[in-house]
């Protein structure tokens, strides 16, 4: 039933009233089925189990069907980008179920670092590994269906709707089996997104935030098992951060794997695993929330003082900044 | 999105357009200095095709000049205005750009550049394809050239763009210039005339050339399609969905060089067709690249058969230059697209 409290900012009948444009009434039935009951984890094919049948056959060595499906192995890497050195010797790991939060000051390496992974960068040394292969061993078309990526800035560069736009997710499945799940999967991610009211709007005429979530839609319906996110919450209102996370957050509960490049320190302490924190391209802390949010090692990275607290109520953790000409100071709170 | 569904506008237009090419060929074969009836028209046709059906042109000249005159420069209208019309989509395609042009941008004067250089030269390696191949060849230059010059971070500014049309239109110029210096009175004659753009004289060989490598290119640009689709988000998310982004732009270059080279070769510079079809047809139908090509190739052959017919009819005894008037029409539809563009994206980005 967890899926079923990201509908929350809708009405409860909500998946029902926007029926899909394209969704034959079966489809449409899978759906609401998935959103108000159970996930059906069959459903989502191209991540479990049958997967292995398609990508095993044309996969390396063994297939990213195989053991090791949905890890990400990050292992000493140095890039340099026009002389300047970006990221040194970077390791880290991400797995399946694992919500992988890369948190730093601006400049720090964090969106170098998911382009690295994405397999658009070239480093000079390391080793990248997907699902147990080198990044190297990938042919683009069978990457597109392991794992996939929102930027940080997206732009579409004609007028397609909402809907055309979610329909190009699932493009690295035409020609195999899960090509059936087309209509499922664009509708999936449609109600995920709440954007079922604006199908037929043009892209480019949208707001910006708008615009945030049809691109995520677009990457959810790409239903790979490795999640990349850089900085999907940088256009959008607190609900619909909130919503973006939440989104996130239940697909590593389904299996998946999802690494997000984020600014905001208490959407990362809310709902990451893991945090990966960065300072001028070099790892300084990875482990839980509740290990690398330091206060003190916060206020070094970020040099401005920062404070760590504790929620009274949930018990997240909540990174403010320490200000003093307005509020009372940090050391006359209790 | 008010009114009828997506699918039954598409059906719609389709139907509309090829309706109305053939009606207007039909016009276009009829009227002239010697009028030849629709009926006769019609009839001259079925009777070649073997089917006595309908009346036979009652003229003894009008045979003549349906089969040797008038049909090959309407089957040559049909075929370049499909092709400048796809090669256009193509590059705006690829550039995420709508003011991308063959014409614009210097694609078919830099053909055009290879064709002049065949004439003035006289060169005569590939038979009658030689100047089709000349002009394939330096228009394949100057895509690879303005693509190169034009890109940015993975994007192309208008700016940029027009800019580089400028100096790559400005290079193939004096290109033209110097070879109408170096050659004889004829060849200089043929050139300016090739410059301005007419379907006069046109012959069955031309179009023997020209139809082969429309079909080749229209049916590779139909199986690119719903790649170019994906060009849309962007090359970087264009690759995280298994684009091979650096192929299918190699190869629509390709074919853009492909199609305009062989329009130029044989009908010299047509500006602004690959500009003003595929837009008008994105207004109507979308920007899906599968559907839009149909549209664009169909809106592009009617749009240049239908020039021609004025070209040859609005002037007695006078056979006005074809890319005079799609320039006259396209230049000021040209301008209107940029101040819109400029505003709606706030500033010349």
């Amino acid at each position: 039933m967890r899926r079923a409290g990201l509908f929350g900012r809708r009405g409860a009948g909500a998946p029902d009233a926007g029926t899909p444009r394209r969704a034959s009434g079966a489809a449409a039935g899978d759906l609401a089925g998935d959103a108000h009951g159970a996930p059906s984890r069959a459903a989502h094919g191209p991540r479990f189990g049958g997967t292995a049948d398609i990508t095993s056959g044309k996969g390396p060595r063994g297939g990213p069907g195989s053991q090791g499906a949905g890890s990400i192995d990050v292992d000493g890497v140095s890039v340099t980008i026009d002389g300047t050195g970006i990221l040194h010797d970077v390791s880290l790991q991400a797995h399946p179920g694992m919500l992988l939060a890369l948190v730093g000051p601006n400049g720090a390496g964090k969106s170098t670092l998911l382009t690295v992974i994405a397999g658009d960068q070239a480093v000079d040394s390391g080793t990248v590994r997907v699902a147990g292969h080198p990044l190297a061993s990938w042919s683009i078309k069978q990457l597109a269906r392991e794992r996939s990526v929102l930027l940080q800035q997206t732009s579409v560069a004609f007028p397609f709707t909402v809907t055309q736009v979610v329909e190009m997710g699932r493009a690295p499945w035409i020609g195999t089996p899960f090509e059936a799940d087309d209509e499922a999967a664009v509708a999936e991610a449609l109600d995920l997104t709440d954007l079922h009211s604006l199908t037929e709007r043009h892209v480019p005429s949208l707001s910006g935030g708008e615009r945030a979530r049809a691109a995520l839609a677009r990457v959810l319906a790409q239903r790979t098992r490795i999640l990349l996110l850089d900085e999907p919450t940088a256009a959008l209102d607190i609900g619909h951060q909130e919503d973006v996370l939440r989104i996130a957050r239940a697909q590593a509960d389904l299996g998946d794997t999802v690494v997000v490049v984020l600014h905001d320190l208490g959407l990362a302490a809310a709902f990451a695993d893991r945090v990966c924190l960065l300072e001028n391209g070099r790892v300084v802390a990875d482990g839980t929330p509740t290990e690398v949010f330091d206060a003190e090692l916060l206020s070094a990275v970020y040099r401005h003082p920062l404070e760590v607290l504790t929620h009274p109520v949930n018990g997240t953790l909540l990174i403010l900044p320490v200000r003093s000409a307005r509020g009372p100071s940090s050391e006359e709170n209790p | 999105m008010a009114g009828l569904a997506l699918g039954v506008r598409r059906s719609i237009l389709f139907a509309g357009l090829s309706l109305a090419l053939v009606v207007v060929a039909v016009i276009s074969a009829a009227s002239g200095q010697l009028a030849v009836p629709p009926a006769e028209v019609l009839g001259s046709i079925l009777h070649a095709m073997g089917l006595d059906i309908g009346p036979a042109p009652s003229d003894a000249n009008a045979e003549a000049a349906l089969w040797l005159i008038r049909f090959p420069r309407i089957a040559l209208a049909v075929l370049v205005g499909a092709a400048l019309a796809a090669a256009g989509m193509l590059m705006q395609a690829i550039f995420g750009n709508p003011l991308a042009e063959p014409g614009v941008v210097g694609v078919s004067s830099g053909a055009a550049l290879g064709g002049a250089a065949t004439i003035v030269f006289g060169w005569t390696f590939f038979g009658s394809w030689t100047i089709a191949v000349a002009a394939f060849v330096t228009g394949l230059a100057a895509t690879a050239l303005v693509y190169a010059m034009s890109r940015a971070n993975g994007k192309t500014e208008v700016v940029t763009l027009v800019l580089t049309g400028i100096a790559v239109n400005a290079v193939t110029s004096a290109g033209l210039a110097l070879l109408m210096f170096i050659g004889d009175t004829q060849a200089r004659e043929e050139i300016v005339f090739w410059q301005l753009g007419s379907l006069n004289g046109a012959m069955w060989a031309d179009v023997a050339v020209v139809l082969p490598v429309v079909i080749v290119g229209v049916l590779v640009s139909i199986l690119l399609a719903r790649r170019l689709d994906l060009l849309s988000l962007g090359e970087r998310s264009a690759r995280h969905l298994g684009l091979n982004v650096e192929a299918l732009r190699i190869g629509t270059i390709v074919l853009v060089a492909l199609l305009v080279g062989a329009a130029v070769a044989f009908t010299g510079i047509i500006a602004f067709v690959g500009l003003v079809i595929p837009h008008l047809m994105r207004m109507i139908i979308g920007p899906a690249h599968l559907p839009l090509l149909i549209a664009s190739t169909l809106g592009g052959a009617l749009l240049l058969l239908t020039a021609d017919l004025v070209a040859r009819t609005a002037v007695p005894f006078a056979d006005l230059p074809i890319g005079m008037l799609t320039s006259l029409v396209g230049g000021p539809f040209f301008f209107w697209l940029l101040r819109r563009t400029r505003a709606r994206s706030g500033g010349w980005a």
